[in-house]
């Protein structure tokens, strides 16, 4: 089995966040960039599922700059075996990297495609589904449990929506988005990291893979939250229950 | 704020400050992929800053647990366990061994990075990896080739662990009083005799400093005579060796570490080295603990100065954050910058100890692809001079820096920092082991004086002096402070000098005056590569040019009263 998993790099969540002053992104100098945590999870499925069956093939893919690089390269250390870099200096939407996705997959021919089911920076949800319609493949979105057939044919995903846990089975190929509880990402190596340097790291330019990249979505302003008013300290547990009735209105 | 277990400092050594190429060329020639090489490293540590952050958040609030004996067996709390299987999951245990036998055969540097790092996340930890490489090493440098296969690969892997075995409850410090006798019959070695102390005591593999049996009266009260023994607790035909864990003990601090009292009844072990001549083997293994120590300290001075920094930053007296405070201020700046000398110090002699390696490495290899060898000799001769004053001066200054940043830690906090549950308590009574074990402050400073008294006092004065005079021109107000320094060193002599108890007197102020003007330099070499640096460096060169010229002055004084009169002064 051949498995694509698209990866994105984003800023660490660890680290603060702040809004260039003329609200046109975020300040990325001395950021940390890491792998998005909901690819990561795609990542550790993906080499799940190659440990269980053997002989699969996991390829990574990242649209960005060069320096996504970095995430493809421990990507590799994890364990995937090689990886694809579709380069481009500009901020796609989810439709254009669907579409991206899309050409690659066809070049690759891939039984699965195993992606996060958001990037947590722009927190669109929307690639895996946009990918699936346009391969017109069926597709499993925030998937918590992944199970095979026996032949490897059919997959089984338990789903988590609102209120409960909801299971949907396809034939392969089909598009698959994991959920945080999925598992729980491995760490690269260090013969994992030995061992990724050799891996095949292959650029492709944009231009090259005939997509319309213009954007149909633009950014007019990205703004900081609303600071959290400063909260107050109440002298006994009648006044917080008071205020708890007449200001907050919660009780 | 990012946690940052890779600190920025670590990156700037690596990025700028170690001359790659060069090494490379002298360890393998020309065949080495630089940069692939060096994104290794950067891979490796980002790894380890993961792995890191996880260890320590697993560890929190569990530090007051402690190891157990268990029908013989040492068991570490559940936290140590976990923190340890994912180090070894990762590969993640003895970076520094040969890749022959599975290690990955990386520089000083990393592994110093690598055990800073964990000390920050989790020190008790620390204490258990920290002394897995150099065991594995002393086995490499020493064990035959049987041994060798025997053992390593399972050092590697993590599957083995060891420890060493020196302290006697009447030889601490002074190893030459160690009585555990070693016997030789048949050509096969027996161990007897007890250790106390011994870190990490429950593990497979004993590295035994003892006393030749053959030798024993005519060796007693020197460190002459003794041998150093491989003792594993399971024999390579799956017999039971007769080690015991007698004990384990209760501390103050790193309540996860196993510290273990040891019986060996007729215990057989293998020899490493030459017989009678262990110490010098065993000297190996300690220099990289020592090494291993400092970094081990500056983890944990690190994690405490974080923690004090947030705290100050967010408590509020007289209507403002402390971090307000003048006073505040000085305290968190001086621990800064306590912590930024340690590591520069730490970070140049490793590199040093790397480079001297590949050196060595490639004077024994016949090639003679990287310059003239008569000249690399003299090169390797002046690096390992340097190199065993620089490591006790890292010890001394890692560990001491622990103590003191890990204190203010708690100042830092106020009252709430002296309660038992207090992470920057905790990080304190970590830290106090640091200037005890692997040679107690004393000793290290010792050591270092009496290798000052060799020649390496000068000969790192001049290359300082050399470093110096490269930066004039870019920072001239600097290094008129760190030249003035030098001199101030140069005048205190004569002082020393003259009666050797008075040096050993002022070891301590000698270390520390040495080792200002040393990261001066370093911490200006710094600044060079990266002007964000300029403003630690310059504060630094002004506080501490300071303290030089006082620690001169006063050991030009020439007061001997604590020598001679201290029983009036004790009330003895
Ligand atoms: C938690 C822990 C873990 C340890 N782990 C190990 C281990 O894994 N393996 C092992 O072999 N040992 C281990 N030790 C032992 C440790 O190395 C010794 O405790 C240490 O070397 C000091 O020896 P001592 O305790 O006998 O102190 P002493 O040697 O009695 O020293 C007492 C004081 O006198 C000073 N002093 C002694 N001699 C001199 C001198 N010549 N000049 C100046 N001052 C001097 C010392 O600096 C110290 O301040 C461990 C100890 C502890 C507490």
């Amino acid at each position: 089995m051949k498995i694509l998993v698209p990866i994105k790099r984003v800023p660490d969540p660890q680290t603060n966040i702040s809004v260039k002053g003329d609200g046109t992104g975020i300040v990325t100098d001395n950021v940390k960039f890491v792998i998005n945590p909901f690819c990561e999870i795609a990542l550790e499925e993906a080499l799940r599922i190659k440990e269980q069956q053997g002989g699969a093939e996991v390829v990574l893919v990242s649209i960005g700059q060069k320096v996504a690089q970095e995430q493809l390269r421990t990507g590799l250390a994890m364990g995937a075996d090689r990886a694809i870099l579709v380069l481009s200096d500009d901020e796609l939407d989810a439709a254009t990297t669907a579409a991206l996705l899309a050409k690659l997959v066809d070049q690759e021919k891939p039984e699965l495609v195993l992606a996060g089911k958001q990037a947590i920076d722009d927190d669109a949800n929307q690639t895996g589904q946009i990918l699936a319609s346009m391969l017109d493949w069926p597709q499993a979105t925030f998937a918590s449990k992944v199970e095979f057939s026996g032949d490897k044919k059919d997959v089984t995903v338990t789903r988590e929506v609102d209120g409960g846990l909801e299971t949907v089975a396809f034939t392969l190929p089909g598009v698959i988005t994991t959920d945080l509880r999925l598992n729980e990402p491995r760490y690269a190596s260090l013969p994992g990291i030995m061992k990724a340097r050799k891996k095949e790291l292959k650029e492709i330019p944009l231009a090259e893979l005939g997509v319309d990249a213009k954007p149909r979505v633009k950014t007019h302003k990205v703004s900081p939250p609303p600071k959290r008013a400063a909260g107050r300290k109440v002298e006994t547990v009648q006044e917080l229950v008071n205020l708890l009735h007449t200001e907050a209105k919660l009780i | 704020m990012a946690h940052e277990f890779f600190h920025p400092d670590m990156q700037l050594f690596i990025d700028h400050r170690v001359d790659w190429a060069r090494y490379f060329q002298l360890l393998r020639g020309t065949e080495a992929d630089l940069e692939a090489e060096v994104d290794t490293y950067r891979s490796i540590l980002s790894t380890l800053d993961e792995i890191c952050e996880d260890i320590e958040t697993g560890a929190l609030g569990h530090w007051h647990e402690e190891v157990r004996l268990v029908d013989g067996k040492v068991v570490v709390p559940p936290h140590i366990a976990a923190g340890y299987e994912k180090l070894r999951k990762a590969g993640l245990v003895c970076l520094t061994l040969d890749p022959a036998y599975g290690g990955y055969g990386l520089p000083i540097l990393l592994n110093s990075h690598y055990l800073e790092m964990v000390s920050r996340a989790d020190t008790s930890l620390m204490t258990i990896l920290g002394l897995q490489a150099g065991v594995a090493g002393d086995i490499q440098k020493y064990g035959s080739d049987a041994l060798k296969q025997q053992y390593l690969p399972r050092f590697a892997s993590g599957e083995l662990q060891g420890c060493m075995d020196l302290t006697e409850p009447q030889a601490g410090s002074d190893l030459g009083a160690i009585a555990t006798r070693v016997t030789e019959e048949d050509g096969r070695y027996f161990v007897d005799g007890s250790k106390i102390f011994i870190t990490n005591g429950g593990s497979g593999v004993h590295l035994v400093l003892a006393r030749d049996g053959a030798t024993y009266d005519q060796s007693k009260g020197t460190t002459n005579g003794l041998s150093l023994i491989l003792c594993p607790v399971e024999l390579p035909d799956g017999t039971r060796n007769k080690i015991t864990v007698a004990r384990v003990e209760t501390k103050m601090g790193i309540h996860g570490s196993p510290t273990c009292a040891i019986e060996f009844d007729h215990a057989e072990g293998f020899l490493l080295g030459e017989r009678g001549n262990g110490f010098r083997a065993m000297l190996d293994l300690m220099n990289q603990a020592r090494i291993g120590v400092a970094a081990q300290g500056i983890g944990i001075a690190e994690a405490a100065f974080r923690k004090a920094r947030s705290y100050a930053l967010e408590r509020v007296q007289f209507g403002q954050p402390i971090i307000q405070q003048p006073l505040v201020k000085s305290m968190l700046t001086t621990m800064a910058l306590d912590i930024k000398s340690a590591r520069a110090l730490l970070y140049r002699t490793c590199a040093m100890i790397d480079l001297t390696d590949a050196l060595a490495a490639y004077l024994k290899s016949g090639r003679d692809d990287a310059g003239d060898r008569t000249k690399l000799q003299e090169e390797y001769e002046r690096n390992m001079q340097l190199i065993r004053f620089f490591t006790p001066l890292c010890k001394y200054i890692g560990t001491e820096v622990a103590t003191r940043v890990t204190r203010n830690g708690i100042q830092i906090h106020g009252g709430i920092g002296y309660m038992a549950e207090s992470v920057a308590g905790h990080y304190h009574s970590d830290a106090i082991i640091t200037t005890i074990y692997e040679g107690t402050s004393e000793i290290q400073a010792s050591f270092a004086l009496r290798e000052m008294s060799k020649g390496a006092l000068f000969t790192a004065l001049e290359a300082t002096s050399e470093e110096l005079k490269k930066l004039d021109d870019r920072f001239p107000e600097e290094t008129r402070h760190v030249h003035a320094g030098i001199q101030a060193i140069n005048d205190s002599l004569p002082g020393l000098m003259t009666d050797p108890s008075y040096a050993i007197l002022n070891a301590k102020h000698v270390c520390d005056m040495m080792i200002d003007v040393v990261v001066a330099a370093e911490l200006l070499l710094q600044a060079e590569v990266d002007p964000s640096k300029h403003l630690a460096a310059t504060s630094f060169i002004r506080s501490r040019m300071a303290m030089v010229d006082m620690h001169a002055k006063r050991i030009q004084g020439g007061d001997v009263t604590r020598l001679d009169r201290y029983t009036k002064i004790l009330g003895l």
